[in-house]
């Protein structure tokens, strides 16, 4: 088991380095450092001067994959892609264009997206479930299909109207909390709430149709007629064998995105004015500012891989199947 | 028996229907104290429904549910939910046939005993642990504390079987309904487990309702017999009664068709869906009997004797088997000498990888070092129990399975069994897979399933031959031409497996392999399918490699027989030799496990098939092996030939003259 | 000389080879997927939303048509118009040309903010003006426009539904052997008189869900139609424009999106999934971990990064693109084109998946025991028997797509900031929302386009989903 999960998290590696690759092809072949600059000092006085300044002041003004001008190791270390691209496996970030040390923002943000995301992604969980659970339980019925329809018509909200919607409706018309800020600390919580509230609500429709469909699959399996052959009641097949079966996709489904929750939700905390990473992604997108684009890929992608890697470790915990053979 | 003594459970016009069609009609039947009634039938014919009505566990599609079931002064169809939920596990214990997937896959085999006890004996703590140990040492297995704490996992198939019957058991059950519960396990472990149920039945005395569609298990286990056919009970019986003089002509023809019995007699036709609304009898459309009258009308109950009833418009006409009936089909000596097929120390091996790039460090041989002939005009059956490697091995004679080493000589040339085959190979030698309903290709018409063989080899590049040559071959196999424009979902099982041969057949090979053609279907339907290859093998003087798990099958059909175990041919020689003097131990212990027409419950062979994973060193059939010695703990036994031609390979050959 | 030249943009191009494949695709599985047609039409919720979807989709289309006006020759040469219009904007003329000043609430006659004015003795008051369209219709004429457009809209329903019903028989008649007249049902229900509905080619067609559906979309859309002639149904946006106008072109949009990513995702998906599992292997292990790969990268970020840098290639290459149309044009197809670069691998994982378990099969391995090519394997029987996996997969994608380019747009990397659009209508109308008194309509509506299209595409994915997958649940 051991080797097993050493192996997986080896196999990480040629991905991350893939990802590398292709950002750096992304944002350096196909848009050259010379692009680069000209968009950042304005097409209309374009001066080559210019651009050659701009690229050395933020460290562009290398050859790509081998500089001709050095001789050894350093002919193949001394060049954009090491220094642009493979450093993030140090997680050496560099600067913004701003100015600003990336890793360091990075790491003060990283708390107020996760005040945000792990709450909702926790009570989410929880409350997905439980509707999930009394669908099956009610199955079959009117109020199934019912229960289905709401759900359908739930996830067919954009995200943007639950955002704005509940934004305007609570923290405008009826005052309850503030509209947007955050403060840190303790404090935050009048900030935090309504953004959690939203992203659960905006979660059901997907949530409790996806687990319904995973608790009713469990259900018509052939250890489920035993179960009932045994003599038992509805609610304990329910709780007993069919969740715990079904929570071996959740469960595992849930891990995989554990990590990714530090990276926050773009269009949350921009709305609410959330210094996380999520609104730091939308204002590095919009103001073009690519060296932290190319950072958040980097880390959103070892994130994900972390949490495949999770996933591997959590399949061996809840299901003796995996966790024994 | 006392007669006067009220029934354990009275059946009474029980009618169960979907709003498609009737599922089952107008059932009666009793099953009293300490014994056995055998519900006996084919697939579709209702059986399982019956059960599942008993414990009011039918699926929703069920929507009318007619009649009553009595069950000491108690209706079971009209109590409320909460009272059956007592009886099920309680008083009425239940197995059923998918003992693989049975089992809660998460919950070790303890929880889900305990479940059990705790609901219906109350109990909690040590006591607990302690019944649950002992109703798994009650089911025969060993080490039950250690057990308890396995997940299902752990345990083989015939094991599962056992921890069924033990969760069946928890409740102290009077009636104890098994449905199908050995059709999913080989022959050796059913045996164990008829034997099993046998003995748990007379320590308890308990009533017992078992559904089964093997006549051979109905005989070791009866004491009541209900032959149903098409949701309608044709014929029922005491055991005895049933077995000397079975009267109605579908228990007849059941027994006709049963190759242990000698004859293979085909029935015609197939069983009426329940969306086919007939009038009258439900056989008639089978039935050589049937008149006028059987057409119409539904028979009633005609009582022959005490508790011997059918369902008959005739129960007074002597009904024998089929007059123009031979009885010859496969045995018709070998003509031909000339080897059509040599396979030479065929091995074929698979790498065990866990993941992605990792170079593979374990091998596990699945078919070891194999040798087989087969002439012209000659059948050769390769047995063998599940696992034991005898479809890879046909399909590695075809190169469907790379073969790791071994030659192949085919019409005097010799191949290497590692290169990929040319056309011209490929012409000669067909297969016939096991699954009708997986191999043909349900978007594809008739016509385009036969033809793309002959497309794809050219064999047949005329386009007017080609028509002429289908229409003969869809024929030959029995369907109407209009056929050809049709997808294979509206055919029936047997249909389908008619049209898998006419598709190997339409590249005219000389040899055919089938890969347990047989086994998905019901005995009335396999025998047509059996004689259908007898008849296409004599006209086109095909060589059969016919791969079974069926011995009896197999010595009926084949001129030899080889039986394989754990990727190795053990025994192979002369079908009728090998089926009266078994030289091998293994090949014995599969005869003996088969159950018959006489009393006698079928002997179990101790433990199960190891797996291919770790296979035993030495003999691989030394740890079940009654005459294992030292010698057979540690080395393979070469094979030896036996004075009457035979080979074996076994250190203790059981007869040796 | 003709007085306008068509413009074929590459959005529409493509849209219309799509649909064009998509039918030639449908016609040539007729017969292998009919029993999945039927169980599918037997579904109301499946006939209804595809009504919707149906309307939705003919507004798509009728835009996609588009050309340019020409103006006065100079020289003898004839010169065109460099704006480019669609049938739709043909269509809805009065809509587009009819422009106030500023906000105008729904169905409203006056402006919604006052302006000052020179009152009549020359001092300055602040006045609503009449609004151009509305200013002059008498006060109680919208219940009666509304009225006398579901009546119009009615009897045209009632009309297309008879047209729909005789066409259908005929076709029946034609077809149906003699003996395969399936017999009327003999109840005749209460309110319901019995009705010779055609039962061809779908038995169980829910003519009633249909006819009820139709009837009250002719109405909804007759009375819309009446009202929008005299009214600003939806009211105008802060530069004057009518919303309902905005509204309906940022249809063509969101399909677009759903349509064209699709269009790109299908081969990509499809090749690599069905070669991933069929030959196992090397080429396995690289489609597995390009896709694992193209997956470990949050999504947003690579459209983001693609579409900023997209977005500086068009800006460096202004004389590629000959009008903001096309210029706006080809942002859109590019977004779509990244979008399903990014879709695929689910698809890809799924198709994958299943060619392991179908090339396991008996009908495989029989086509190899004759020696059947690889490719033919593939494509005769391994493509047919996944068609239904690829088609649910489809539908149920598409609504997702659509609710990308919201949040694409919001973020600043969606379609072109002048192009409809329903995420540029939200992205303006965030601002709106907190003006005093709420300026709240351009939101509806675009809440309401968007939520019936994507409802009605989820509705009928659901629909697809239970009658082609032959293990969904009940």
């Amino acid at each position: 088991m051991i080797r097993y999960l050493l192996r997986r998290l080896l196999y990480a590696i040629p991905i991350l380095l893939g990802v590398n690759l292709l950002t750096f092809c992304l944002f350096f072949m196909v848009n050259t450092p010379d692009d680069i600059a000209r968009m950042h000092l304005g097409i209309k006085h374009v001066n080559h001067a210019a651009i050659l300044n701009w690229e050395h002041s933020h460290g562009y003004d290398l050859p790509l994959f081998y500089n001709r001008h050095e001789t050894h190791w350093q002919a193949l270390t001394d060049t954009l892609f090491v220094h642009k691209s493979l450093s993030m496996f140090t997680l050496h970030f560099g600067l913004s264009d701003d100015g600003r040390d990336i890793a360091r923002e990075i790491r003060q943000r990283a708390g107020p997206s996760l005040s945000i995301a792990l709450p909702a992604f926790i009570i989410g969980l929880g409350t997905n479930i439980s509707l999930a659970l009394m669908l099956v339980w009610m199955r079959a019925s009117l109020a199934d299909r019912v229960g289905v329809i709401i759900a359908v018509a739930l996830m067919s909200v954009s995200g943007l109207f639950y955002i704005i919607g509940g934004q305007f409706v609570i923290a405008h018309l009826w005052r309850w909390v503030p509209i947007s800020g955050f403060v840190p600390g303790v404090d935050s919580w009048r900030f935090v709430l309504l953004p959690i509230a939203i992203s659960v609500v905006a979660g059901i429709g997907n949530g409790m149709r996806w687990y319904r469909s995973i608790f009713l699959e469990e259900i018509g399996k052939d250890y489920v007629r035993t179960a009932r052959a045994k003599g038992l009641d509805e609610s304990r097949i329910l709780f007993r064998h069919v969740l715990k079966n079904g929570m071996i996709p959740i469960l595992t489904g849930a891990v995989t995105v554990l990590p990714l929750l530090f990276m926050g939700s773009l269009l949350t905390e921009s709305f609410f004015g959330i210094p996380g990473l999520g609104s730091y992604v939308v204002d590095a997108i919009q103001s073009q500012d690519f060296a932290v684009v190319r950072a958040m890929v980097f880390i959103g992608s070892a994130l994900y891989l972390i949490g495949l890697w999770l996933t591997d470790i959590a399949y061996g915990w809840v299901d003796p199947r995996v966790r024994l053979s | 028996m006392t007669i006067q003594q009220p029934p354990l459970l009275r059946i009474e016009q029980l009618t169960l229907a979907t709003d498609q069609g009737v599922l089952v009609n107008r059932l009666d039947f009793s099953i009293r104290h300490g014994e056995t009634f055998v519900l006996l039938g084919e697939s579709g014919s209702g059986k399982s429904m019956t059960a599942l009505a008993i414990l009011r566990l039918l699926p929703i599609s069920i929507q009318a549910i007619h009649g009553a079931i009595h069950w000491h002064g108690e209706n079971l169809l009209a109590l409320p939910e909460s009272r059956m939920r007592q009886l099920r596990g309680g008083a009425i214990g239940m197995i059923f046939q998918e003992a693989l997937t049975g089992l809660n896959p998460v919950l070790t085999l303890g929880e889900q005993i305990m479940e059990a006890l705790r609901l219906h004996r109350k109990l909690r703590g040590q006591p607990l642990r302690e019944a649950a140990s002992e109703l798994l040492h009650a089911v025969g297995i060993a080490e039950p504390q250690r057990r308890l704490q396995d997940y299902p996992l752990h345990v083989s198939g015939g094991m599962k079987q056992r921890v069924m019957i033990a969760m069946a058991l928890a409740g102290n059950p009077q009636l104890l309904i098994a449905d199908e519960p050995t059709t999913a396990l080989d022959v050796t472990v059913q045996a164990q487990v008829l034997n099993l149920l046998c003995e748990i039945q007379r320590q308890r005395n308990m009533g017992m309702l078992l559904i089964t569609h093997d006549i051979g298990v109905a005989a070791a286990m009866a004491n009541h017999i209900g032959v149903l056919y098409a949701g309608e009970l044709m014929e029922i019986a005491p055991r005895d009664r049933f077995f000397q003089q079975a009267t109605h002509p579908y228990s007849q023809k059941l027994f006709a068709a049963l190759p242990q019995y000698g004859q293979l007699l085909s029935i015609p036709g197939q069983v009426p869906t329940p969306e086919e609304k007939t009038t009258g009898c439900r056989f008639s459309s089978r039935c050589h009997l049937a008149d006028d009258i059987c057409r119409r009308q539904t028979p009633d109950w005609t009582w022959l004797a005490a508790g011997h009833g059918i369902r008959c418009h005739h129960p007074d006409l002597n009904f024998s088997v089929h007059p123009a009936f031979d009885t010859t089909l496969f045995a018709t000596p070998s003509t031909a000498t000339t080897q059509q097929l040599t396979v030479k120390n065929l091995t074929v091996r698979f790498p065990v990888r866990a993941s992605g790039w990792w170079p593979a460090t374990q091998y596990i041989t699945v078919v070891d070092d194999i040798n087989l002939t087969l002439a012209q005009r000659e059948t050769l059956a390769l047995v063998g129990e599940s696992g034991c490697g005898k479809t890879t091995l046909g399909k590695a004679i075809l190169h469907l399975v790379s073969p790791s080493s071994g030659h192949i000589e085919l019409d005097g040339k010799t191949y290497d069994a590692r290169q990929p085959w040319s056309n011209s190979q490929r012409t000669q030698i067909q297969m016939v897979f096991q699954d009708p309903f997986a191999s043909l290709n349900p978007r594809h018409t008739i016509r385009q399933i036969l033809e793309e063989g002959m497309l794809a080899l050219n064999t047949m590049p005329n386009d007017a031959s080609r028509r002429d040559w289908l229409k003969t071959l869809i024929q030959r196999i029995g369907l109407p031409e209009q056929v050809l424009a049709r997808y294979p979902h509206e055919f029936s099982g047997g249909q389908r497996q008619r049209i898998a041969i006419a598709r190997a057949l339409a590249v005219k090979p000389k040899l055919l392999i089938c890969d347990e053609p047989t086994s998905a279907l019901d005995v009335s339907v396999q025998a047509q399918i059996i004689r259908l290859l007898r008849d296409i093998q004599q006209d086109m003087g095909l060589g059969l490699l016919f791969i079974t798990h069926n011995l009896p099958l197999a010595q009926q059909i084949a001129h030899r027989t080889a039986v394989m175990y754990l990727g190795r041919i053990v025994e192979s020689g002369d079908s009728q030799r090998i089926a009266r003097q078994p030289a091998h131990p293994y090949t014995q212990a599969l005869l003996s496990a088969i159950p018959d027409l006489s009393r006698h419950l079928p002997d179990g062979l101790a433990g199960e098939a190891a797996s291919v994973l770790h296979p035993p060193t030495g003999c691989h059939f030394h740890p079940r092996c009654a005459h294992a010695d030292t010698l057979c703990q540690t080395r393979y036994p070469e094979p030896r030939e036996l004075p009457d031609g035979r080979f074996v390979r076994c250190h203790h050959p059981l007869h040796n003259s | 000389m003709t007085r306008w030249q068509p413009v074929i943009l590459w959005t529409d191009g493509l849209a219309w080879l799509g649909i064009m494949l998509m039918l030639i695709l449908l016609f040539a599985s007729r017969a292998q997927m009919r029993a999945g047609w039927q169980r599918l039409w037997q579904q109301p919720l499946a006939v209804i939303s595809m009504l919707i979807l149906l309307c939705y989709g003919s507004i798509g289309l009728v835009d996609s048509l588009h050309y340019r006006v020409r103006l006065p020759a100079i020289n003898k040469q004839a010169q065109y118009s460099v704006t480019v219009y669609s049938v739709l904007d043909a269509l809805l003329t009065p809509l587009r040309t009819h422009n106030e000043t500023s906000y105008a609430a729904p169905l409203a006659r006056r402006a919604f903010s006052a302006t000052p004015e020179r009152g009549a003795g020359g001092e300055v008051i602040e006045v609503r003006r009449p609004l151009q369209l509305g200013g002059q219709t008498p006060p109680h004429a919208r219940t009666k426009l509304a009225l006398r457009g579901a009546l119009y809209g009615g009897i045209t329903g009632v009309g297309l539904l008879l047209v729909i019903v005789s066409i259908t028989r005929t076709f029946a008649a034609r077809t149906t052997a003699p003996g395969q007249h399936v017999t009327p049902d003999p109840e005749p229900k209460f309110l319901w008189p019995k009705f010779p509905w055609p039962k061809f080619p779908w038995p169980k067609f829910p003519w009633r869900s249909f006819s009820l559906t139709l009837l009250l979309l002719s109405m909804l859309i007759g009375s819309t139609i009446e009202l929008a002639g005299n009214f600003h149904v939806f009211g105008t946006n802060e530069i004057g424009q009518d919303v309902l106008y905005d509204s309906i072109k940022s249809v063509r949009t969101g399909l677009m999106m759903g349509c064209l990513a699709t269009l790109v995702t299908l081969p990509l998906a499809v090749g690599l999934g069905l070669a991933a599992g069929y030959f196992g292997g090397w080429v396995d292990d690289l489609v597995q971990y390009v896709y694992t790969t193209l997956n470990a990268i949050p999504s947003v970020l690579l459209i983001a990064a693609t579409v900023l840098l997209m977005q500086g290639f068009i800006e460096t290459h202004p004389a590629m693109f000959d009008s903001t149309a096309s210029r706006s044009d080809i942002r859109l197809l590019f977004l779509c084109v990244i979008l399903g670069m990014t879709n695929w691998t689910g698809l890809c994982r799924i198709l994958r998946g299943e060619t392991l378990k179908l090339r396991e099969l008996d009908y495989i391995q029989a086509a190899r025991a004759f020696g059947v090519p690889s490719w033919r394997i593939l494509w005769q029987h391994l493509l047919p028997n996944l068609s239904h996996l690829i088609l649910i997969s489809l539908v149920m994608d598409f609504s997702g797509l659509v609710l990308a380019e919201a949040v694409l747009s919001y973020i600043g990397v969606g379609v072109d900031p002048g192009m409809h659009s329903w995420g540029n209508m939200i992205n303006a109308a965030r601002l709106e929302l907190s003006r005093e008194p709420v300026i709240w309509w351009p939101l509806m509506a675009a809440f309401i386009g968007m939520f019936t299209l994507v409802l009605a595409a989820n509705l009928f994915a659901d629909a697809v989903r239970e009658a082609f997958d032959p293990l969904a649940k009940r």
